[in-house]
């Protein structure tokens, strides 16, 4: 039998076994086109359980979209980190926003410019313009205990999570000249990183 | 000989390549057209009962997603209940998105308990995952096996 032969068989039974995963993404792109996002969320879920490494990133812009931004922080932190581009980083970037990330949102909107064309480039200056305003006077002491009892309250079981509100601790001190527990930030952003590799 | 053999692959890949295309499309597509800028202006955190609001919005978020999730496990499983005389004919797509579903009943998950529904719902449509239209609908899948 040829090369191409085998090459051929072989190829025709690797698409067969991704077919049902694309077949519940592509369900789940339609719901969430309708603005169907519960539904939308359903397909993508059932995708990933059948083994589509790209489902997370949909799961986690319909979670977005449901108003679900901290699960949806979650489910893009733990998505596979080659599977996207630059239009599902600006729905990760509006789950940062929802959750009040507002620098984890910035630097993702920064790395979406244009790469989406030029409408959602236009939602991308549009959302950063209105970060730099809020952010304009710099972050208060109170903004930034505010993230890090935010980051104690979903605690350990919620790492990704922890680790997102700490990371915008640390970010929003060193906007301020004392660099307001900027050490208490990066302490227990350690400790995580610790725990989560036991 | 060779040549021939090189053919046969080009004419197997081609079509695949283009399969890719379009699903990559449609998924592209669907995210474009819902994407929005927040309405929510943005205002840091800076008093306690900012962050009193916060977790309170949070949890009413939590809440309503529970409770669309339980309704739309409701209506699948009415879905499958309604369809099951005509689910005898199991075409072999309809089979994965079942095993799918099952490996998602399985888990914790409250999205993917609903999963499980309307993948039962999938199957009993022979095949046509919701939202794709009735068997007879060519639209519904928009690439070959």
């Amino acid at each position: 039998m040829s090369w191409a032969l085998w090459a051929s068989l072989l190829l025709t039974s690797s698409a067969s076994a991704t077919t049902g995963a694309e077949e519940h993404l592509l369900a789940g792109a339609r719901f969430f086109k309708e603005g169907r996002f519960a539904e939308a969320l359903v397909e993508f879920r059932v995708a990933q359980k059948a083994g589509s490494g790209q489902a997370l990133w949909y799961a986690g812009a319909a979670l977005q979209k449901l108003g679900r931004s901290e699960e949806a922080i979650e489910a893009f932190a733990a998505a596979d980190p080659t599977g996207h581009d630059a239009l599902l980083d600006y729905y990760r970037a509006l789950a940062c926003y929802d959750a009040r990330l507002y620098l984890c949102a910035d630097k993702l909107l920064a790395s979406v410019g244009d790469r989406s064309g030029p409408r959602i480039a236009a939602l991308v200056q549009e959302v950063r313009a209105k970060i730099a305003v809020a952010l304009h006077d710099g972050p208060s002491t109170n903004a930034i205990d505010w993230y890090h009892e935010r980051a104690n309250e979903v605690g350990q079981g919620r790492k990704l999570l922890a680790a997102a509100y700490l990371e915008e601790a640390l970010a929003l001190s060193a906007l301020r000249v004392d660099h307001y527990r900027a050490a208490d930030a990066r302490a227990a952003l350690l400790h995580l990183r610790r725990v989560g590799s036991r | 000989m060779k040549l021939k053999s090189l053919y046969a692959l080009l004419a197997f890949l081609l079509p695949t390549t283009s399969r890719a295309e379009d699903f990559k499309e449609a998924l592209h597509d669907a995210l474009d057209v819902q994407a929005t800028a927040p309405s929510v202006p943005p205002t840091l955190p800076d008093t306690a009962s900012a962050r009193a609001k916060f977790v309170q919005q949070n949890i009413a978020h939590g809440e309503k997603g529970e409770k669309e999730r339980a309704e739309h496990a409701q209506k699948s499983a009415g879905a499958t209940a309604s369809h099951a005389d005509s689910a005898a004919d199991i075409s072999a797509a309809a089979r994965s998105g079942q095993a799918a579903a099952a490996s998602a009943a399985n888990s914790a998950d409250a999205d993917s308990h609903a999963a499980a529904g309307q993948a039962r719902a999938t199957e009993a449509r022979n095949g046509n995952v919701p939202g794709s239209g009735g068997p007879g609908n060519p639209s519904g899948h928009g690439h070959g096996h």
